[in-house]
């Protein structure tokens, strides 16, 4: 089968034309929303960041230079480190806040725990999740356990990177055992990120 | 990146988090090509091979638009990049597997529409993973797609003989098994052999 | 271009999802919710209408060859901007439809009409098609994820509707209520279609009489 050059031109062109045209106005439609969702995501982490100290008067400046060690200490817990904020109540530094991703059950949940200057956690605030509606979802909702406490209550005043397991230390939620794991493994990487940076 | 977490992305996709009785990814071939054990081994086979194709290709591609700062352009470059494979498979097939060329006929075209494939590259990007994870995610996915649509098939098989009402002739019968055989596939949901 | 004809087509007699069965992948997953079905249809009526209308604009210019590629490329543009929007504007729909927004480019129904109408018909009638088809996979989606909801979840659109001594059937917002329900519901209609038919050719025989 001769293949005319006319041919070749005209189908990769007008495929070439067709996807110039929609690179445009995607970039157009970027250009319009991006600062919008860059809004949105800093709201987000602002709001979760405020839930993890209880103290009014709190400042987050974020940390931009952080250590190796303490990227590699949250790893080996199982949680990715992508932000550290050091937290300031009235002016003094209190501890740091981590956000951490670990892997839930239905993709990865992005949380921010709190760990104070003794190395306990002063709270832990979920910032995005995918967690199964109606299941997954009572964890991220702070529901209760079956202990009785809030599923993410329980882990304030708790320390120690890597002591803290489902079942053993950490009650789980009905039904929701893989989701709470999700969630102990981020404070568990968030703790020991804590001892990394001291 | 450890062989334990390699090993729990493959059990997640065959098992506890399966393309098709978990995550709903790949409905419609799944529906569309199980009617026979053969072609739905065949189906399985292909899509399985894309998968781990485009995971490969795609992890670079999106490389570099992240480079680029075009994130927004994942969905468009993805998909291109899965259906020129999936022409360069067809290709490929006609000429050394005729026979299962015919045998998948209009439905090998059809990968490139299946969720699946979109999928997994899509969820590569959302799970943060490096290129062996991504392949492994691929290749694992397209496998736990083959264990469901084979099973699925040798259903349908016994299917054709059995007593339903008029009205769940075709389709409804298929859904209302393949949701029997996801709430089956539910057990598996607190299977953690290996910590992930 | 008969809005009418096409607004029953585009509900019942060739709904997108329970006769031409196309869509499955996001009917099924989507529909855990009230907000989430109305979210995802939406979205879905508007991508299709948009391209239905670029598409049948381009139709004769687009080579046959590589018509299924433009189409691809014309739809997952269209896709990614919906997508931008819905994450600027009404983030926690975004969040909850996750990764199934991107994926309506592969979703069968704007492909399928795209091949099947917009490529062979006038701008006018392809965008009242989209609007068409769109209005029915919505309301396909509206009564699978009310049903789901209420029944599994005891609430809709968040607010909680059953009395609180009810015990939630949460199997019917996992996978496998997805497939039972709308296994179901494709099930009815086509009990409805063949009543109707059988209706149909019993007139036109007593009127052929």
């Amino acid at each position: 089968m001769k293949i005319e050059g006319k041919f070749i031109f005209k189908v990769a062109g007008t495929l070439t034309a067709i996807s110039l045209v929609v690179a445009l106005l995607l970039g157009l439609t970027n250009m319009l929303t991006a600062d919008k969702i860059a809004a949105i995501n800093k709201q987000k982490t602002e709001e979760a960041l405020a839930k993890v100290v209880s103290s009014a008067d709190c400042e987050f400046p974020e940390v931009t230079d952080v250590p190796q060690e303490v990227i590699d200490a949250a790893n080996e817990q199982g949680g990715k480190l992508t932000n550290v904020y050091e937290i300031l109540v009235g002016g003094e530094n209190a501890g740091y806040a981590f956000q951490v991703t670990a892997s839930g059950s239905q993709g990865n949940i992005v949380m921010i725990v709190g760990v104070d200057a003794d190395l306990t956690v002063t709270g832990v605030s979920i910032v995005s999740n995918s967690e199964t509606a109606g299941i997954g979802s009572k964890v991220m909702d702070n529901e209760a356990t079956s202990a009785g406490t809030g599923a993410l209550d329980q882990f304030v005043g708790k320390s120690g990177a890597g002591t803290l397991v489902v079942k053993q230390n950490i009650d789980a939620v009905t039904g929701a055992t893989v989701s709470t794991k999700g969630v102990t493994k981020g404070v568990n990487a968030a703790l020991a990120a804590a001892e990394a940076m001291n | 990146m450890s062989v334990t977490k390699l090993l729990a992305i493959s059990l997640g996709a065959i098992l506890t988090n399966n393309f098709i009785f978990s995550q709903f990814l790949g409905i419609c071939p799944f529906l569309g090509v199980s009617k026979k054990s053969d072609t739905a081994i065949g189906m399985g086979l292909a899509v399985t091979f894309v998968m781990g194709l485009a995971s490969a290709f795609c992890f670079g591609v999106n490389k570099i638009l992240v480079a680029l700062g075009l994130d927004y352009m994942q969905t468009v470059a993805f998909i291109l990049v899965v259906a020129s494979l999936v022409q360069f498979i067809e290709m490929f097939l006609k000429k050394s597997m005729p026979t299962l060329y015919t045998a998948l006929g209009v439905y090998l075209p059809l990968i490139t529409t299946n969720c699946a494939v979109l999928g997994v590259v899509l969820l590569n990007v959302q799970n943060d993973y490096n290129f062996i994870e991504s392949v492994v995610y691929g290749i694992t996915g397209g496998l736990g797609f083959l264990l469901a649509i084979y099973l699925f098939s040798t259903v349908r098989e016994r299917l054709e003989f059995a007593d339903y009402p008029k009205a769940f002739e075709g389709f409804p019968i298929a859904l209302i098994t393949a949701g029997l055989i996801a709430l089956a596939f539910m057990g598996f949901s607190g299977l953690q052999v290996w910590p992930m | 271009m008969n809005f009418n004809k096409q607004l029953k087509d585009g509900l019942i007699y060739q709904n997108p999802v329970l006769v031409q069965v196309l869509g499955m992948c996001s009917t099924m997953a989507i529909t855990t919710s009230v907000s989430n079905g109305l979210g995802m249809g939406l979205s879905v009526l508007v991508i299709l209408t948009l391209s239905n209308i670029f598409i049948s604009l381009l139709r004769k210019i687009i080579p046959n060859e590589v018509r299924i590629a433009c189409y691809i490329v014309v739809i997952a543009g269209f896709v990614t901007i919906v997508d931008l929007c819905l994450q600027a504007f009404v983030p926690a729909i975004a969040e909850s439809l996750g990764v199934f927004i991107p994926l309506i480019v592969v979703n069968c129904i704007i492909l399928g009409r795209a091949e099947a109408f917009a490529s062979k018909n006038s701008v006018a009638a392809s965008a009242v098609d989209g609007i068409c088809q769109g209005i029915g996979y919505t309301a396909v989606l509206l009564i699978l994820s009310a049903f789901r909801e209420l029944l599994g979840a005891g609430t809709l659109l968040g607010i909680q509707i059953m009395p609180s001594s009810y015990v939630p059937a949460n199997m019917l917002t996992l996978p496998v209520g997805g497939f039972l329900c709308l296994g179901t519901l494709i099930a009815i209609m086509q009990w409805a279609l063949a009543k109707s038919e059988k209706k149909n050719a019993a007139k036109k025989e007593t009127e052929g009489k």
